[in-house]
């Protein structure tokens, strides 16, 4: 479970880029996380995993608050940030190993996961070379690849099926529900609103770093009584119609 | 067709200089450059116009008086070709941006002037520091007529362009092949340093096949030749003859045809240079960025996926991304190799037995302040530890979300950057034990060298900390415009420079003594640096380096 609680962020000390957000996401629930660019979104999964600090509030993974514990916690979550072009001069197999070493995995079980998760996202043919000659769709799966590895309770995803081939993207899909019906958390943003419509339990819109929503998309249609599709009442909730 | 060059050089050169970060401490630099340029000035001439003085007296005698000029255009033309191999290699080649400019309609040779601008600003800013101190110490004790400056300010804007151009023309001719084979990084760099070796073991074979007693006879008979010693010292590169030959005879008449044999030189280079930009640069530089393929053996799987400890497999993550970088692996691995690659080589150009002999000869106490400035000025800016933060880039993220103990992450990083200058250092110290020097001064030297290395990166680690590059795109960014490593090692350079001065001109002769103090200071440094370290540089401080 994530519990993001009262969490403010103000980049200038003047705008707050996140406005008092509160937000619950359950065990055992796939929750998308959506808004318009520049909404909020990154700036709170990048509080949620560590890699900016809080100004107020708290935001605890399991119980664990990632501000006053983040060793702990950040063992506990994987995460696949927005950016896939990182570290180009590794090998596929030497990334992966990486992240196997840092978050301590025995040599067999990261052995037998890399060769299932790889063959799952057909690139097994290309970890012996280096990152920088893959394409964004495989870069993406190579991200992907490394959060499975350890296995971990949560998982936070940013823009996660972005450049995924069908394939992939449905592979991707069924592991995120698998995960979720063995009680764990998927947490992960999109502006692919019909994937959310298709694989999302809950999901959760901010706008301006304000909550606006939370909850199933019957109740999101419930609320602003209309049987349109998610499309229209993101927009006009968001005031982009 | 001089407008499209000029635009395309005035954009190369914005793109090098510019910054996307907001810059409101450049004055500080401004008030270095005011303080420190004119403070290094003064030292040198200090230093080096009792030394050439000596040197032209004792030559005048003989009437080999040009002798001095023709080194300096020798040791000129030796710094300008090592740094040319390093600039022209990131300028033409690890830089990927040239890319964006060949769609554009120009012709090859403007995208060469265009990307040559920077590395000849380089060459030029080596000649003013060389080349202007020694050209008013010469012209003033050999009292000089007001034509000598003329000629040097023509040979100072000429020569630097010839060494250039040779080495751009060797370059493009070798890198013309690169692109066949396989791994299209490691190639590069291969066959950048294996050109830069070549030409060093022509030198060091030409030198090694010159018998002694042979070269003792030809000396004796240049002697009595006018001139004699300077074309015999300056045979293996003609333009150093004629640009002494010019300045030289600049009082009469005769001077003229050594200038214009310089500028002919000078012409027939630079069309070499346009003709192979012609033939082979873009050739060279197509295609250069594509990937290898190939399935991996289920035993080189096996063997990269062995279990580490987070620190091990952090160093060695950013060790390899280093080597396998060309941008990196020149600036933080390559780079400091030129200052020991370069007295290496001055050993090998030595023609008597000066050098071998210089470690029994120099007063200890001299000899050891020597070589403790020596490695202040090797190990004072470290590549690899201002930009231990700026190259992990985009990735740098991945510091912050995986659970990376924060003291393992800083405790990888200033070691990676600790061991590579050990490389440059460790050939430096050997070319110490061939000059003999006495071994309790060696111990002393490595000694403290080992723990001012140690001040040196977590200094270098601070700046790289508290201004970052992140925003990069290409790798080679992250050395263009940072400026503030290059001031912080001449700060200090002259904080120990001042030290070294002062203690030269003390009264104390025991150089345990003079250890000792030096120790002290070093030492005190590090730990005024390394208690900063550890209370300003936090989790927090890295989570907050973007805002």
């Amino acid at each position: 479970m994530i519990e993001i609680s009262q969490i403010n962020k103000s980049f200038d000390g003047k705008n707050q880029i996140i406005d008092n957000l509160t937000l619950t996401i359950p065990d055992g629930k796939i929750v998308g996380f959506l808004g318009p660019n520049g909404a909020g979104k990154s700036t709170t999964i990048n509080m949620m995993t560590g890699i900016l600090p809080i100004d107020k509030g708290t935001i605890t993974l399991n119980d664990i608050d990632i501000d006053k514990e983040p060793l702990k916690a950040k063992k506990i979550f994987g995460f696949v940030p927005d950016r896939s072009d990182i570290f180009l001069r590794l090998k596929g197999l030497e990334y992966l190993n990486f992240i196997a070493d840092i978050y301590q995995v025995p040599e067999e079980i990261r052995q037998e996961k890399i060769k299932y998760y790889t063959e799952q996202f057909a690139i097994d043919h290309a970890l012996g070379n280096y990152i920088q000659s893959y394409s964004h769709g495989m870069r993406q799966k190579i991200m992907v690849t490394s959060v499975l590895l350890h296995d971990p309770d949560i998982w936070i995803l940013d823009e996660p099926l972005t450049g995924l081939d069908p394939k992939s993207s449905h592979a991707l899909k069924r592991m995120m529900r698998e995960h979720a019906d063995k009680g764990n958390t998927v947490f992960f943003s999109s502006h692919g609103l019909e994937v959310v419509e298709q694989i999302c339990d809950e999901v959760a819109i901010i706008n301006h770093g304000k909550l606006l929503f939370y909850g199933t998309i019957e109740e999101l249609q419930a609320k602003y009584q209309t049987d349109q599709s998610l499309e229209n009442v993101f927009l006009e909730l968001t005031n982009d119609a | 067709m001089m407008r499209n060059t000029w635009i395309v050089t005035k954009i190369m050169l914005k793109m090098q200089y510019s910054s996307t970060s907001k810059q409101s401490n450049t004055w500080i630099y401004g008030l270095l450059v005011v303080i420190l340029i004119p403070f290094f000035l003064i030292i040198m001439m200090q230093v080096f116009r009792s030394i050439i003085e000596n040197v032209y007296h004792l030559l005048a005698e003989v009437n080999q008086e040009s002798m001095l000029l023709g080194l300096a255009f020798l040791f000129i033309t030796a710094v300008l070709l090592f740094f040319s191999f390093i600039t022209i290699l990131s300028a033409f080649y690890f830089s990927d941006d040239i890319t964006a400019y060949i769609p554009l309609p120009l012709h090859p040779h403007q995208l060469l002037i265009g990307k040559a601008a920077n590395p000849l600003i380089y060459n030029y800013l080596i000649s003013a520091v060389i080349f202007i101190p020694f050209l008013f110490i010469y012209g003033s004790i050999s009292n000089a007529p007001i034509l000598f400056y003329v000629y040097g300010l023509i040979l100072f804007i000429v020569f630097p362009i010839i060494p250039f151009t040779i080495v751009a023309v060797i370059l493009m001719f070798v890198m013309r092949y690169v692109n066949i084979a396989k791994n299209k990084d490691r190639s590069k760099i291969f066959m950048g340093a294996g050109s830069l070796l070549f030409v060093i073991l022509i030198n060091v074979l030409v030198r090694l096949n010159l018998d002694d007693a042979a070269l003792m006879n030809t000396f004796t008979v240049y002697m009595q030749e006018q001139e004699g010693i300077l074309k015999m010292i300056t045979m293996i590169f003609p333009p150093a003859y004629f640009g002494a030959l010019s300045l030289h005879f600049a009082g009469s008449w005769s001077g003229l045809p050594a200038l214009a044999a310089l500028l002919a030189i000078f012409t027939i280079t630079a069309l070499l240079f346009i003709l192979a930009g012609h033939h082979f640069y873009l050739k060279g530089v197509r295609g250069m960025s594509s990937g290898s393929k190939g399935k991996l053996s289920e035993k080189a799987s096996h063997k990269l996926t062995k279990e580490r400890s987070i620190l091990k497999t952090y160093i060695l993550k950013d060790i390899k991304i280093i080597i396998r970088t060309p941008a990196f692996l020149m600036q933080c691995v390559v780079q400091p190799l030129f200052f020991p690659v370069f007295i290496t080589v001055i050993l090998f150009l030595d023609l008597g037995e000066g050098l071998s002999s210089l470690g029994s000869i120099t007063a200890e106490k001299n000899l050891f302040l020597i070589l403790f400035m020596f490695s202040i000025i090797m190990l004072s800016a470290n590549a690899t530890a201002f930009t231990a933060i700026s190259r992990d880039g985009a990735g740098r993220k991945i510091n912050l979300f995986l659970p990376i103990p924060f003291h393992h992450l800083i405790f990888a990083k200033l070691l990676v950057a600790y061991l590579i200058p050990l490389i440059p250092f460790i050939l430096i110290t050997c070319v110490g034990i061939y000059v003999n020097i006495p071994i309790h001064i060696l111990i002393g030297w490595i000694g403290i060298s080992l723990l001012y290395n140690y001040l040196a990166v977590i200094i270098n680690f601070l700046i790289d900390v508290f201004s970052p590059k992140l925003h990069w795109t290409d790798e080679q960014e992250l050395f263009k415009g940072r400026f503030t490593p290059f001031f912080i090692s001449l700060v200090q350079t002259a904080v120990f420079g001042i030290i070294t001065l002062v203690l030269w001109n003390t009264n104390i002769k025991n150089v345990y003594l003079i250890m000792l103090i030096l120790l002290i200071a070093v030492g005190a440094l590090t730990d005024i640096a390394k208690t900063y370290l550890r209370k300003k540089v936090t989790l927090e401080t890295l989570q907050n380096l973007d805002s």
